[in-house]
């Protein structure tokens, strides 16, 4: 037991060496590129010794074994770090700092997050404030590059709208009532058409469609009510001709679409630019740091992703954008064994999210999308784009039915979470099925974190119970049942 | 809850579409690379619109037309040469579209999908590019132009290799001149490259033409006679001739370009067998020189006047002619009736050594001419030098040729098609020289010029 449980440490640390290699490799073109530059090489140290620092401390003082989120949080922050290192040294100081505020925001949302008590109390302070942000961004901001998503608190710069991407999902996915149907959808309609509305006043297009993208995914998830959603997304594309139908100035931000080799001077320059120095970059790249792209405007928060392909080549930028899929493969999976739905809708949300933002980013800048403006996760120069993309692993890693070992104590069965209510009104007796093999895990005694990963995956469903299992002797017992769990051995209960 | 996670499936979809446009973007980047790469913008190969790193373009004797070195462009050493290849190497801000520099340029710049620029980066050269093209040739042949302005191309008929290509006027490309935009008449259509983008009135080099056509139509051509009184009555309009030829046959109507006979041989073929002699010869059809765009040469007839029709058989009318077209007829005439396509771009040469080839003998579908009637226009051809042009005209050459002066608004082009038929000098030539008086006195001598060279 002990080996197979090094075995499935070696595997997270293998691949930080591994990352780390890959950092200081990158790293070393940054910090030598014009001369040694002390500053910068202060600031990858720093870096390396956080995330070693973070591994270290979370895997022995709180029990966490899995780590392939952080591992793709630190393997993206890197790159970004190193691509706005090479722009500029003062950039990688606000990215570190970013970075470690990201990190900051991840823990402490993965300690709330484990507390849906909390959580429920949360939903509509965090609604409010969410909205506030947004009215406050109204009412302060003035406009940076046509739009009016910025505003600046003693000398610093937020873009409010990334930190309301974050409350937008948290609302969203604990806003479940006990009835998983149409009506619940009302409030959380109304809380959308705030937030996207919002943006749509500040001139942010592609972070109204990446709201509204998650509102459907979220809404999807919720009630599986394909009438309501559908009906939402006509009334959206309705609006939306009506916006430019009457007020044609917004149509004409995107009239480069399809024709920026026309306009290759005006609003088709950034895109131009992309697609000419990515294909210069070939598959392998020129160097980190000899590239033409670095020198468009907003290159390194826009136009990140041809940066990469130009200077680190195509195959490490497609590495990148598929592993953005993968997060949300890993959702999928994580969603289908989470303790509620709570953390199922929230982590496929914000994977999601990352992916649909990603898309708007990286086809935007190649013209097969129109060009948005929105940046790349975690890669693009800017702090509240890499803080708010750690929440989003957050909701990712929450779902994760390793993160939280004891979670089951934590939901009472009168909670709304409760898996069981979550499941009243629609099919009440189907899912207090329970396997005979359940009890044998307790008679086993053995300890729930020795059990690895691997073991669970393969294992028959008796062993897969968790820690909680083994340790309430609780009457009700039988309902902490992971849902996992209540899968009928023979699938005959399905619908 | 089994229903929520179930329904995380939908996202399924989002990821296939995520990867349906990332397949789409691949093979974006694959298909455009190159153009994309090519784009004046690109810092890597332009600098301020202007080439600035790229490989070499050597002639067909290795000298070096144009190279980078640091950074920079730079050109034949020889003013005149600049001047005679620029056409054909190209400019340094692409105004010609169809120099090797634009239109090679994602070769020249050794770009490929995999490397990207990057060879051009780390060595700081890209890919080589070697011209059939003969400087030395051009050089006089630019210099026997003597400032006027038109076109002359030689190339081997057998093999398509062209040995020179001039188009005039043109300018130094090492030091633009500053006034080019303010002297319109001097540098009129410069950027052109007349060989490949010039449409001309023929005059009475397209006698050629009508001449097959007879020969194709009319079984009796040869026996038949024309009366020359100095013009020709239609019908409905009246043809003037260039003399009074009295009474010519076919053949002597040919060696003087008599206008009368041929606007009679034309009327009697009638506009539908004009037509299509005209189109089997490639007329009206665009066939393009590697990646080089050529023009196409226009004939239409179908909605003449008698005496349209008879201007239309001696060249005149609306008809068009492109130089590498009748070059390419003329090369038909001279190798039995196949007509092989001129080509200036021999190959690439990769850094390490590789090459592609990027020209090669073709031969051209689009200019269908019978073997007989081939071997019949070039007795005719070569009867027009002996019995009219005089071999002294271009001696130890053993031409075949028409010429032609044709006429258009503020004088008349001056032209000369034609051939060496000797079994070693297979060159085919043409030569127009505009609005500088008749074709054997102008453009004969400048063809003489440069065909000795050619032919030595």
């Amino acid at each position: 037991m002990s080996g197979e449980k090094l075995n499935n440490k070696f595997h997270w640390g293998f691949a930080l060496i591994l990352v780390t290699i890959f950092q200081v490799l990158t790293g070393t073109v940054a910090i030598t590129g014009n001369g040694f530059n002390s500053k910068l090489f202060a600031i990858y140290a720093g870096f390396i010794i956080l995330e070693w620092g973070y591994f270290i401390i979370a895997s022995t003082f709180f029990g966490q074994n899995n780590f392939e989120i952080e591992i793709i949080g630190f393997l993206f922050s890197g790159i970004g770090l190193t691509n706005v290192a090479t722009v500029d040294d003062g950039y990688a100081l606000k990215q570190i700092v970013a970075i470690v505020l990201g990190l900051f925001v991840f823990i402490a949302m993965l300690v709330v997050l484990r507390r849906t008590d909390i959580v429920m109390k949360l939903r509509m302070p965090v609604a409010v404030a969410a909205v506030g942000l947004l009215v406050a961004n109204l009412a302060l901001a003035k406009y940076t590059n046509g739009a009016l998503n910025w505003i600046t608190i003693g000398g610093i710069s937020v873009q409010p709208s990334e930190f309301v991407k974050l409350a937008f999902i948290f609302v969203g996915a604990a806003s479940l009532d006990k009835l998983q149907n149409a009506r619940s959808l009302t409030k959380y309609l109304i809380f959308s058409f705030g937030c996207v509305g919002a943006l749509f006043l500040m001139k942010d297009f592609g972070t109204a469609l990446i709201f509204f993208f998650t509102f459907i995914i979220i809404a999807f998830m919720r009630s599986g009510d394909v009438r309501t959603i559908a009906i939402v997304c006509v009334a959206a594309l309705l609006g939306a001709l009506m916006i430019v139908y009457f007020k044609p100035h917004v149509a004409a931000r995107f009239r480069a679409y399809r024709h920026i080799w026309e306009l290759i001077n005006e609003e088709g320059m950034q895109q131009t630019r992309t697609l000419i120095y990515s294909a210069s970059g070939g598959l392998f790249g020129l160097g980190i740091g000899k590239g033409e792209l670095r020198n468009v405007v907003f290159a390194s928060t826009d136009l990140a992703f041809g940066m990469i392909c130009e200077e680190w080549g195509m195959i490490i930028a497609f590495t990148i954008v598929i592993t953005y899929a993968f997060l949300l493969l890993y959702a999928i999976k994580v969603a289908r064994n989470t303790r509620s739905a709570f953390y199922a809708i929230a982590a496929c949300a914000a994977a999601g999210l990352i992916l649909f933002q990603t898309s708007l980013n990286i086809f935007g800048v190649t013209d097969i999308l129109p060009f948005t403006g929105v940046t790349l996760p975690f890669i693009s120069r800017g702090g509240s784009s890499v803080i708010s993309s750690w929440g989003m692993l957050a909701f990712i890693k929450s779902a994760d039915i390793r993160t939280y070992p004891k979670l089951s104590k934590t939901i009472l069965p009168d909670h709304p979470l409760y898996p069981d209510n979550i499941m009243i009104g629609k099919r009440p007796k189907r899912q207090v099925y329970i396997p005979p093999v359940v009890n044998k895990p307790v008679t086993a005694k053995k300890p729930a974190t020795d059990i690895p990963v691997s073991k669970k995956k393969t294992t028959s469903s008796a062993k897969d119970i968790p820690v909680s299992k083994k340790r309430t002797a609780s009457p009700q017992s039988s309902k902490d049942i992971p849902i996992s769990r209540r899968k009928p051995p023979n699938g005959g209960t399905k619908r | 809850m089994r229903n929520t996670t179930r329904r995380a499936f939908v996202l399924y979809f989002v990821i296939i579409a995520f990867f349906a446009g990332l397949g789409f973007m691949i093979y974006n980047f694959f298909v455009h690379g190159a153009e994309w790469t090519s784009n004046l913008v690109n810092q890597h190969i332009y600098k301020n619109g202007e080439i600035s790193s790229a490989g070499t373009v050597f002639d067909r004797n290795g000298t070096k037309l144009v190279y980078s070195e640091d950074g920079v462009r730079v050109y034949n050493d020889d003013k005149t040469v600049r001047k005679a290849m620029l056409h054909a190497v190209g400019d340094n801000s692409s105004f010609i579209a169809t120099g090797v520099q634009y239109v090679y340029s994602s070769k020249l710049s050794g770009y490929d999908f995999v490397n990207g620029v990057y060879n051009l980066k780390k060595y700081n050269r890209g890919n080589d590019i070697n011209l059939t093209l003969d400087a030395d040739i051009c050089k006089t042949a630019y210099q026997a132009m003597d400032g006027r302005k038109g076109t002359i191309a030689v190339y081997n008929y057998k093999t398509g290799e062209m040995v020179c290509m001039v188009s005039t006027p043109s300018y130094d490309p090492q030091n633009k001149p500053d006034d080019i935009d303010d002297n319109p008449d001097e540098y009129e259509g410069v950027y052109l490259n007349r060989f490949v983008s010039g449409m001309y009135t023929p005059g009475s080099i397209f006698k050629i033409v009508t001449a097959i056509s007879a020969i194709e139509n009319i079984p009796d051509i040869y026996s038949q006679t024309f009366e020359c009184t100095g013009e020709y009555e239609t019908g409905d309009g009246k043809i003037i001739c260039n003399g009074v030829h009295g009474t010519v046959d076919f053949e002597e109507a040919l060696n003087h370009s008599c206008n009368s006979a041929f606007a009679q041989i034309a009327i009697q073929l009638g506009q539908s067998k004009l037509m299509q002699t005209a189109g089997e010869l490639g007329f009206n059809t665009k066939e393009d020189m590697g990646q080089i765009t050529v023009s196409a040469s226009k004939f239409d007839v179908s909605k003449t006047t008698k005496t349209d029709l008879g201007w239309a058989g001696i060249g005149q009318y609306t008809t068009m002619v492109n130089p590498y077209h009748m070059l390419t007829l003329m090369g038909a005439i001279a190798n039995n009736g196949v007509a092989t396509k001129p080509y200036f771009v021999e190959n690439m040469v990769y850094p390490d050594g590789k090459t592609d080839i990027i020209g090669k003998t073709e031969v051209n579908k689009t200019v269908n001419l019978d073997p007989q009637i081939a071997a019949q226009m070039k007795k005719l051809l070569r009867s027009n030098v002996v019995n009219y042009y005089s071999d002294d005209t271009f001696p130890g050459l053993e031409m075949c040729g028409k010429t032609g002066t044709a006429e258009v608004e503020g004088g008349s082009h001056a032209w000369f098609v034609g051939f060496s038929q000797r079994e070693d000098t297979p060159y085919a030539v043409i030569c127009v020289v505009e609005k500088s008086g008749s074709g054997l006195s102008v453009a004969g001598s400048v063809v003489n010029e440069v065909m000795q060279e050619v032919c030595d």
